[in-house]
């Protein structure tokens, strides 16, 4: 079997792992691989052909292609190559790598760092567990995304889209931009699942009716989709009477994501319940030294900037353990998620360089205050769908090393006073 | 004449209701910040949006070109546009993010331009 020796190797070359590479790259190490199982790179940008990502990074409002685009010139400009159409098979504890392509067959990859960027898949029927019949026409959103954007297939005629992810609501505009009909996006929470900005410009632009509080509780038809039974739902019970057919070709399920880590498991690096993904601390290690983790593969974010952001730091941080200059300290600081805080990362301080925390609450707080150690912060509300950042100074930290805790809570305020 | 919007700035969607007066807005209720007027102004002066959608192309691996109108265009210009851009089929062999592919569709003025660079103008192989 043919062994690479690299530095730093970077699995996924979707926007985590090109903003990783990049920055590795930056940092002056040249000895890398990027390892991509599809046929391009970029991930989920290719199939996101809307608008609206960038606005944070480079303060322009782009579509998913024109973001990938800009990060896979600048690396083919540097001279990075992607090994594309290449799939990792293992990961072991000590970091090798075994991995499978057309041109070299099965090869090991023996990297100094890791960095884990793979990305997220999409709940599926079957962790809803629906009852009904099992016929073709059911389609996650992102896949029938990939099939109407990039393969040029409409997956049906007549849509139900079970969920409001901001996936399943930019899938109706879509859908209908394209003649189909969609019946109704169904809504099982009272209210939508993505960004208000979708729900009116997917949804209420083109009167496309939301059912909140409603799921499906029937899959009906024998080899395609005939219909679907929807129910009203209090409190986590269908509400008898109130079912009804809706007939349709297609189901989409916009039912969320989950941090795709079947790799990280094998290589023993530990996970977080509430997240999904790795546990880490500020420089992007996990538990394992010297694998790194960045992205969707770590939390799901909220917006693509995000992610390139926190690949940036882990490519620099996997570049700097190579070069043996990232310094830990002897204890830890634990970071606890505290009153209405669903997730929070890193899940641990090692360094005396400060600390980016990000978090998402469980419930929308309207007049609301992040607080962290002795650190306040304000916002006019904060949203679950959103995933905020607080930077801590080595100094907010310092008087924390003692118990080595730090707890971050949301709540609401009782006065108006000015936001942030 | 009364019209109802949500305000898209902040998480909270505040509904408001706005009185317009031929595209004059005479009061704004339901708002809870500034920013729900600032957008209740642009929603009732202009409610545009970017349209992106893809072309056809006669490259067999990139069957479709990802576009975009170059700015917003009227809300209610979206399937008219549509309807124009699935006539269209891109024929050059090479495209580059930013090139014309549709010069002011419906005498809007927008151009429909390309998300990407397909053909032989970009490879990945590494």
């Amino acid at each position: 079997m043919v062994t690479k020796e690299v530095d730093v190797a970077i699995i996924g070359a979707g926007s985590a792992g090109m903003a990783a590479a990049l920055r590795t790259k930056e940092m002056g190490i040249d000895n890398i691989i990027m390892v991509e199982r599809a046929e391009y790179p970029g991930g989920l940008l290719r199939q996101c052909i809307h608008n609206g990502f960038g606005l944070q990074y480079f303060k322009q409002d782009l579509t998913g292609p024109e973001y990938a685009e800009r990060f896979i010139k600048k690396l083919a400009s540097m001279g990075t190559p992607i090994c594309l159409n290449t799939m990792v098979t293992h990961l072991y504890p000590d970091r090798s790598i075994i991995a499978i392509n057309p041109e070299l067959g099965e090869f090991k990859i023996s990297p100094r760092a890791v960095v884990l960027a793979m990305g997220c898949r999409e709940r599926t029927r079957a962790s809803l567990g629906i009852p009904g019949s099992r016929p073709s026409g059911i389609f996650t959103a992102g896949l029938a995304q990939k099939l109407v954007n990039v393969d040029g297939y409409l997956p049906g005629e007549e849509f139900v889209i079970l969920g409001s992810g901001d996936i399943g609501m930019i899938m109706a505009r879509r859908l209908l931009l394209e003649g189909a009909t969609v019946k109704a996006v169904v809504e099982i929470m009272p209210h939508v699942g993505g960004l208000i900005r979708n729900e009116v410009q997917c949804l209420h632009d083109f009167e496309i009716p939301l059912l909140l509080e409603h799921t499906v509780i029937e899959i009906y038809g024998d080899r395609r989709l005939e219909g679907v039974k929807v129910a009203r739902v209090d409190k986590g019970e269908v509400v008898k009477g109130s079912e009804r057919d809706i007939s349709c070709d297609t189901l989409l399920l916009s039912v969320g994501l989950v941090p795709e880590n079947e790799l990280s498991r094998e290589a023993d690096v530990l996970l977080d319940d509430a997240t999904g993904g790795p546990v880490i601390d500020e420089f992007m290690q996990t538990t394992i030294e010297g694998i790194f983790a960045a992205g969707n593969v770590l939390q799901v974010y909220d917006l693509v900037d995000n992610v390139t952001l926190a690949g940036e730091k882990a490519g620099e941080n996997a570049a700097r353990y190579v070069e043996g200059t990232l310094r830990k300290q002897p204890t830890e600081i634990e970071v606890i998620a505290g009153e209405n805080v669903r997730s929070v990362t890193p899940h641990k301080i090692v360094g005396l360089e400060g600390a980016e925390l990000a978090l998402r609450v469980k419930q929308l707080v309207e007049n609301a205050e992040i607080v962290v150690g002795n650190k306040r912060r304000r916002y006019r509300a904060i949203s679950p769908t959103e995933v905020m950042k607080i930077n801590l100074s080595p100094s907010d930290l310092a008087q924390f090393w003692e118990s080595g805790k730090i707890s971050v809570s949301c709540q609401r305020r009782q006065t108006e006073e000015v936001y942030e | 004449m009364n019209r109802e919007i949500i305000c898209i700035m902040c998480p909270l969607g505040c509904r408001m209701v706005i009185g317009v007066e031929e595209a004059a807005i005479l009061h704004v209720k339901g708002n809870k910040c500034k920013e729900g007027l600032e957008y209740a102004q642009q929603e009732t002066s202009f409610p545009g949006r970017v349209l992106t959608t893809t072309i056809k192309t006669t490259i067999p691996e990139v069957p479709l070109l990802p576009v975009r109108s170059e700015k917003p265009i009227p809300k209610d210009q979206l399937e008219n546009c549509m309807e124009v851009i699935a006539r269209h089929m891109v024929t050059k062999p090479i495209i580059k993010a930013g090139d014309i592919v549709i010069s002011r569709i419906l005498g809007l003025d927008a151009h429909i331009i390309s998300c990407a660079t397909i053909g032989e103008g970009v490879s990945h192989e590494g």
